[in-house]
This record gives structure tokens, C-alpha cells and sequence, in this order.
């Protein structure tokens, strides 16, 4: 079954996500900061990253994506990025206005919803 | 306070302007003055100078307007060039006065004038100065024609005898001048001395009114920021127990989660609309690109429609073939077009519809979106772009924040354009606003 990174902060949305994949089978690894998430996902090779924007920084998440993508040995891993600051408002943070320029294949809303992040999950396994 | 004396020039420059246009008028007035004199009144006055002096007036006056057209001036160089030009203009109506009969010349007292105008512009120690020099020139110059240093040229026809040389008149009319002229200077300096300070007071107010509620903005975006990222792990941890991911909760357990979550939602609206007014307040520069109109009410619709859940609404959407593309901040008007559509469907019951049409005239796109809901009541309607507004028919029965009208309102304003609703209770309503198809419309 797939390995899944989570880099987030946010102690409970880590718990949230990982209770969803892991009752799907996944297997979960967990990083709550850019950096060490960057070092696990070098150490670990996981199949997916899910990927928070606001952590030690205002914008960790952006540099952690840049970072990943430009390493020839993890540019494949598909990248889906937490967000909350919603679609509907798109600030900054939309993938028709961003993705040209950022780096992620997929953006999903804080609060997560359940089926739709088993979705997007497949989804981009499924691409890989 | 730097700000306040920039205005000041610029008011300056603004006045300086207007002081060209007397200039040509007094050249004109000067010019039918002597001719009326000469040929109604039979007066005798020489016309070479009077002429020439007109002239030179004509020509150093064609001279500022050329260089106040093509140079910019820094602020240090108004003052001086207000100051050139008043200075020129005294000595040119002294040489006319010295023309025109000298202390018997009623027409002396025109300094009143130009002193007049000219402390409205200068600084009140300025003005003094200017009266200083007005008088020391004419008083000056009724001397040097008394001792016979210059010529006098008599009105003859006018006054037949010579009056300049009768040291009682000349002590009598030199004292009334000097004195009518900083009485003058006085009244003026005070007058707009107290309107410039009250003026700079309320600019400042202003700029600092300006400062205040972008701070309040940052501050709620802040504030709303921080309430915003709790909300959403409280309503993702729910997410993952009602769906059953963590093991089975009962019946009752899950009734009540459901209703934490559904607050919790709504304070997460609540928390979002906020932080999107403020954001989109906060923000000082539109991100202006060309945009097709039919490409964003896609983008909307597809935004809105998910979260209709079971409700069976028709939307039709009728765009004018020939639409230009607009110049356009295209989240924003997302923004503005989920807003509306998503209050046409909320407010719509199961099997009404909503038609959104979309067209062009005299440079602005024209969008309607009409929908056959519950409507709004007349006594509501003019209240419906304030903040935290919400209409009597709905607000205890559906969940809404009341922010997300004054923001399109805002947005659209922002762009140029306007909006307007029309509603009838029960019937439906009808939101129509306008956006300009070229930015250079747009308001500041």
C-alpha cells in the first residue's frame, strides 16, 4: 500500500488525515515543519506528500514544494497541498491562477473533508 | 505633515494658473481702459508706453504659461516662481501708474487687488513684505515725481491742475494707500492663515482617518487568521469521527457532533467572509488582467454549485456573442460572481431557476443574474450593500454573515462599475451591475 508524507504544523490536522488514510490502509509518515519534512521525504521516498502552505513561515509550504520539485530524485512524487484559505477567495493560493507557477498537482481546503480527500489521493496515485 | 504642504503646492500651482487668466484680462481691461479715456473722456495719456507696458505684461504672462506647461516644478520652485510673478506685476502697475498721472491717478487703489490675491497665496511674512514693497514703490515714485527726478505725465482732460505737487495732498493719499494696503494684507493674511491651518488639520484628520482603518483591516485579517486555522482542525477532526473513520460513534453522539459541526461552520464562514473583506480592503492594487466574462461565471458556478446539496435549480446563462474581453482583477470578480449566483440559489426554492445574462453597451459589460426566490422586502432594499446587513424575510432562518454583498459592492466599485438590485417579495430578484471594459475608467 502507498506511503503518504504529511507535513503540517497542525498537530490536529495531521491526526485528522492520518485516521482517514490509515483506516484506507496507508501507511503514514508525519513531519511538523518544512525542513524535517524535506528530510523525511529524502529518507523515506514516499509515494504522495501532502503538503501545508503556513508553517515556521508564512509560505514553508511554497519552499518545501520548490525544494522537492527541483530534486531530480523526488520531482515525481505527486504533491497535494493543504490550504486554508479557500478556493472560492483563491488568493495566491489557486490552482488556476497558480498553477503555472507552483509546483503541486492538487490543492485541497482545510477544513478536510473526508471522501474528498480519498478522492484526490487516489487520484494522484493513480497519475503517478 | 509632509503630505499636508505637498497639497499646499499643489494648490498653489492650481492658483498660480488661475492667475494667468486675470493677467490676459487685465491686459484687455488696461487696453479698453485707455481707449474709453482717450476717445469717450477726451483725456490725454501716452499711448507708446501704455502700450508697450501692455506688451510686456502680455509677453512675461505667455512666458509663465509656457513654463508652468512644461516644467515640472519642484515645491521650492513654486514658492519662488509665485513670488516672481507677483513682484513683476507690482512694478508693471507702478510703471502704468507713473504713466497714467502718478498720485493723480485714482486708480492707485487697484493694489488692493493684487494685494488681495496675492496674500491669499503667499505666506502671512510674505505678504507683509509685499506690502512693504507695494508702498515703498508708489510712495517711492509720488517722491521722485514731486522732486522732479522722473517726469510726470498729467491726465490732462481729466484733472487740469497739477496736484502731485502739493506736499499735503501727497502726505494725505500716501498715508491712506500705505494703510489701506496693510489693512488689507492684514485682513486677508488672518483670513486665510486661519482656512490654511483648518484646512491642514482636516487633511490630516483624513490621512490619518485613512491610516486607521487599514490598521483595523490588517488587524481583523490578523485576528480572523488566527480563528480561521482552530476552526478548521476542529471541523476536520469531526469530519473524520461523523464519517465513521474512527470507529462507531451512536446515534446520539453523532446528533450532537452534527450540530458542533454545523456551528462550527458557520463561525468558519463567518471567519472567512472577514478575513475576505479585510484582505480585499487591505489590498491597495488591483491584479488587472484581460479576461473573458464567460470564463469566470463558469469558475463561479462551478464554485457554488457542490454546495447546493439536493436543491433542483435551473441556471442558464445567456453571454453576448460579441463581448470584449474586460480589463479585470480576476479572483475579485470570481469572488463577486460566487457571491451573487450562491445568494440567487440559497435564496431560491427547488425547482425555481436562476439566469444569469451578460452584455455590452457604451464601454461597460452589463450583467444580470435574475432568480425566482423568495425576494427581498421593500423596506430591506436600501440597507442590502451594509456591512453585516441582513434581510428581515431570512435572517432567522438561514445562515448568513451579511458581508459577502457589501464586498461585491466594494469590488465593483473598485473596478468602476456599479450595482444595483431589483426585487420583488416572492417573485425573485434581479442583482445588475457593470464593469468597464478598459481599467482606464476605473476609480482610484
Amino acid at each position: 500500500m502507498a506511503k503518504i508524507l504529511i507535513i503540517d504544523d497542525d498537530a490536529d490536522i495531521v491526526e485528522a488525515v492520518k485516521i482517514v488514510l490509515e483506516s484506507k490502509g496507508y501507511t503514514i509518515i508525519t513531519a511538523n515543519e518544512g525542513d524535517a519534512g524535506y528530510k523525511k521525504a529524502e529518507a523515506e521516498r514516499p509515494d504522495l506528500v501532502i503538503l501545508d502552505v503556513m508553517m515556521k513561515t508564512k509560505d514553508q509550504g511554497f519552499q518545501v514544494s520548490y525544494k522537492l520539485k527541483n530534486n531530480p530524485e523526488l520531482s515525481k512524487i505527486p504533491i497535494l497541498m493543504l490550504t486554508s484559505v479557500g478556493r472560492e477567495t483563491g488568493f495566491r493560493f489557486n490552482k488556476e491562477t497558480d498553477a503555472d507557477y507552483l509546483p503541486v498537482e492538487e490543492f485541497i481546503e482545510k477544513p478536510i473533508k473526508p471522501k474528498d480527500l480519498l478522492v484526490k489521493i487516489e487520484k494522484l496515485l493513480k497519475q503517478k | 505633515m509632509k503630505q499636508t504642504t505637498n497639497l499646499l503646492e499643489e494648490e498653489l500651482l492650481q492658483r498660480l494658473e488661475w492667475f494667468i487668466y486675470i493677467r490676459w484680462a487685465a491686459i484687455v481691461f488696461i487696453i479698453l481702459l485707455f481707449l474709453t479715456a482717450i476717445n469717450l473722456f477726451k483725456v490725454i495719456l501716452p499711448a507708446r508706453p501704455i502700450f508697450l507696458l501692455a506688451l510686456f505684461i502680455a509677453i512675461y504672462n505667455a512666458g509663465f504659461k509656457f513654463y508652468l506647461k512644461h516644467k515640472i516644478l519642484s515645491a521650492a520652485n513654486i514658492r519662488r516662481f509665485a513670488i516672481i510673478q507677483s513682484m513683476l506685476d507690482i512694478i508693471s502697475l507702478t510703471i502704468l501708474i507713473h504713466f497714467t498721472g502718478g498720485a493723480e491717478n485714482p486708480f492707485i487703489f487697484y493694489f488692493i487687488f493684487h494685494t488681495i490675491f496675492t496674500s491669499m497665496l503667499l505666506s502671512k511674512k510674505e505678504s507683509y513684505i509685499q506690502a512693504g514693497i507695494i508702498c515703498f514703490l508708489v510712495v517711492g515714485l509720488f517722491m521722485l515725481e514731486y522732486l522732479d527726478v522722473v517726469p510726470h505725465y498729467p491726465v490732462r482732460g481729466f484733472l487740469n491742475t497739477d496736484v502731485y505737487k502739493n506736499s499735503a495732498y501727497l502726505t494725505a493719499i500716501s498715508f491712506v494707500f500705505s494703510s489701506t494696503i496693510f489693512i488689507a494684507t492684514f485682513f486677508t493674511a488672518s483670513v486665510s492663515e486661519r482656512l490654511r491651518l483648518k484646512e491642514d488639520e482636516l487633511k490630516e484628520a483624513a490621512v490619518k482617518l485613512l491610516e486607521k482603518d487599514r490598521l483595523k483591516d490588517e488587524y481583523v485579517k490578523m485576528v480572523s487568521h488566527d480563528l480561521k486555522s482552530p476552526l478548521a482542525s476542529i471541523q476536520s477532526l469531526l469530519e473524520v469521527i461523523l464519517g465513521g473513520f474512527a470507529g462507531a460513534a451512536d446515534e446520539k453522539t453523532k446528533e450532537i457532533l452534527q450540530r458542533i459541526y454545523k456551528r462550527t461552520e458557520f463561525l468558519h464562514h463567518y471567519t472567512k467572509d472577514l478575513l475576505d473583506l479585510s484582505r480585499i480592503r487591505a489590498e491597495r492594487n488591483l491584479n488587472l488582467q484581460r479576461l473573458n466574462i464567460k470564463d469566470i461565471i463558469y469558475i463561479a458556478a462551478e464554485l457554488v454549485m457542490p454546495k447546493m446539496g439536493e436543491k433542483q435549480i435551473e441556471l442558464n446563462v445567456a453571454v453576448d456573442k460579441n463581448l470584449s474581453e474586460i480589463e479585470a482583477d480576476k479572483e475579485l470578480l470570481i469572488h463577486v460572481f460566487a457571491n451573487i449566483i450562491a445568494n440567487a440559489f440559497k435564496y431560491t426554492l427547488s425547482g425555481g431557476n436562476v439566469m444569469i445574462k451578460v452584455l455590452q453597451s457604451d464601454g461597460f459589460v452589463i450583467t444580470e443574474i435574475k432568480d425566482t426566490g423568495i425576494g427581498i422586502p421593500a423596506e430591506d432594499m436600501p440597507h442590502m450593500f451594509e456591512e453585516f446587513f441582513r434581510a428581515g424575510n431570512v435572517a432567522k432562518t438561514t445562515k448568513g454573515t451579511g458581508l459577502g454583498l457589501s464586498l461585491a459592492k466594494y469590488i465593483i466599485e473598485r473596478h468602476g462599475g456599479n450595482i444595483s438590485i431589483e426585487s420583488e417579495l416572492g417573485k425573485g430578484t434581479i442583482f445588475r451591475f457593470t464593469i468597464p471594459i478598459s481599467a482606464r475608467k476605473m476609480s482610484s
